[in-house]
């Protein structure tokens, strides 16, 4: 039993656990940067510790840092949350090592699951559909070859890549080379390795994901699916569940996450992404092994706490439900409030002098800012998430409407009025959208 | 009459404006006297302000503070210590590793923050010392 688990982590996710680890009883310490000091995650944790200055390398990446504050603080184990160190597989190597439980998949896990060459291999021996696509490719002539044997327009990938960096589209020969020299040098930047492979690029597709928890042993229980097409360069900007599909397919998709994180023996919280290519084709591309920005969604029309499970399922290495008592009830939309400028989309800063959040039948939100709070360039640009329910997705649609015409957020420029627009746009709402779509919106930048 | 009522007007919204206790006026010769308020309020709002040449050392590490090098052993630093910069002063350990805090100034050490065996958060206060050549 834990009985106190370090958060490594700021912001919405931060506070998302916390609120999580009281409702089960578990106490919280909370970390920060001198940039957090006023931050609501600080103010709600039973204990607190400043791990260093604004900068994240120094901060909420500082591995010895944060294993000085669990040290320190007694605790039992180290939630990661999403991004920064959530799937650094030394990381959680060295939580362990030190003792403490990593909230999340056993290191060898992350690692396959990091790899992407290695995890579309694992799918592939699996008869799990994958993209046709390559091995590691080391240079003009063998991407080449292989553009010629797939057809543009192609992508390319870093393997070790996530969270839409290390990625390049190629639709014409002639940027064959320069999208080369980029993929490697971002691949090299970014991740540390010049590993990179090509695949058959869809564009006009749907991207859905299956939220899976399981037990380390081989036990693996799905929450539905999730469609997340609408993404500005790989960063989701809308998310709903469940992915309204062809009943085979999605049976299909849930079936084949299910398969592969049970192979694994994958442990907590995961998410097994896939490209649906109507009518009736799907491939798997990676597997996310954090919890996700997204999960409120599942949540909602699961009725779980997904990060309670996924802490019951790491501290006891076991499972509480059963795949039959998972249903699926309604739809649920998420958007995320950046501080953005919606004409650039360039992440702004400033003092949050006023907030109003939604509330009523149906409206959630995940917010990890207060009236007061500085904006800074040091981190991620995401204020809140609005999350919306109703029984079918026409009235969550009718939900999230009057929930962006109530929120008010003044200090920042957000992309409020950008959602606005995109939940107007009919393709939105007819539900027929692909991953294209948000390339009407962009102008600049 | 009208005219130093509207003098008068314009000088309360400016005592208001600069949170003024009492403003004294004359034309003729030109004579102003001006008092502000104490603004005891808003000065407790303020950092505490340390004496003249005095200040902090800082703690760069999170982890437990020890004023020795071992067990039993004397001290780094005392109260009342001249110190020069690039002494050890404490060690902050973290993660196992023994992580020395050297003084970056010449000086004195005025008090020592935290207990011996104490755990410390980055930032923290571990010395407040006198700054060598600092005015008293």
């Amino acid at each position: 039993m834990f009985e106190k688990v370090l958060v490594a982590n700021r912001g919405e996710i931060a506070l998302r656990i916390i609120r999580t680890l009281k409702d089960i009883g578990i106490k919280s310490v909370a970390v920060y940067s001198t940039a957090d000091r006023y931050s609501p995650h600080i103010l709600l944790a039973d204990e607190k510790v400043c791990i260093g200055p604004p900068p994240p390398s120094k901060s909420y990446m500082n591995i010895p840092a944060i294993i000085s504050a669990a040290e320190i603080t007694d605790a039992d184990a180290i939630h990661p949350g999403y991004g920064f160190l959530s799937e650094n597989p030394d990381f959680a190597h060295i939580v362990e090592e030190c003792g403490m439980k990593f909230i999340g998949p056993r290191p060898e896990t992350m690692r396959i699951a990091g790899d992407k060459i290695a995890s579309k291999n694992i799918a592939k021996k699996l008869d799990i559909p994958v993209p046709s696509g390559s091995e590691e490719v080391k240079d003009l002539k063998e991407l080449k070859r292989v553009i010629d044997f797939l057809g543009l327009p192609v992508i390319l990938k870093a393997s070790l890549g996530g969270g839409g960096r290390g990625m390049r589209s190629i639709y014409f020969e002639e940027e064959m080379e320069s999208a080369f020299e980029m993929a490697l040098k971002e691949a090299e930047s970014a991740f540390n390795s010049k590993r990179i492979y090509v695949e058959k690029f869809f564009e006009n597709v749907k991207h859905v994901e299956v939220q899976i928890i399981g037990d380390g042993r081989g036990n693996v229980v799905h929450f539905g699916t999730r469609e997340c097409s609408i993404q500005r360069r790989h960063q989701k900007v809308v998310e709903e569940a469940p992915f309204i599909g062809p009943v085979e397919i999605v049976k299909n998709i849930e079936n084949d996450a299910v398969k592969l994180a049970s192979h694994l023996k994958y442990r907590g919280a995961g998410t097994v992404e896939f490209l649906f290519v109507p009518p009736d084709r799907y491939y798997f591309i990676e597997i996310n092994a954090r919890i996700q920005v997204e999960h409120p969604v599942s949540e909602e029309i699961t009725g779980y706490d997904l990060i309670k499970e996924q802490i019951l399922s790491v501290m006891d290495e076991k499972l509480y439900i059963k795949q039959e008592d998972v249903k699926i009830n309604g739809h649920s939309i998420e958007v995320r409030i950046n501080a953005e400028d919606p004409e650039t989309f360039h992440p702004t800063t400033g003092l949050i002098k006023k907030i109003f959040l939604p509330g009523g039948p149906g409206i959630r939100v995940d917010s990890g800012i207060m009236e007061g709070n500085e904006i800074t360039p040091n981190y991620d640009p995401l204020l809140l998430k609005l999350i919306v329910k109703g029984k079918n997705r026409n009235e969550a649609i009718m939900r999230l409407k009057r929930a962006l015409s109530e929120i008010v957020v003044e200090g920042v420029k957000t992309n409020i009025a950008l959602i606005k627009r995109i939940i107007e746009d009919k393709e939105f709402l007819s539900g027929t959208a692909t991953t294209k779509f948000m390339k009407k919106y962009e102008r600049i930048g | 009459m009208s005219e130093k009522i509207r003098l008068l007007e314009e000088l309360v919204q400016i005592a208001e404006k600069f949170d003024l206790l009492e403003v004294e006026f004359q034309e003729g010769d030109i004579k102003l006297k001006i008092k502000r308020k104490s603004g005891k309020v808003r000065e407790e709002k303020k950092k505490k302000e340390l004496p003249q040449g005095t200040r902090s050392i800082v703690s760069p590490f999170v982890g437990t503070f020890y004023r020795a090098p071992s067990p039993g052993a004397p001290p780094f630093v005392n109260v009342g210590d001249k110190i020069q910069k690039g002494q050890v002063l404490c060690i902050i350990e973290s993660m196992k590793i023994m992580n020395e805090v050297e003084s970056d100034v010449d000086g004195k050490i005025l008090s020592i923050l935290v207990e011996d065996g104490e755990t410390v958060e980055y930032g923290q206060e571990l010395f407040m010392v006198q700054v060598e050549g600092a005015d008293v």
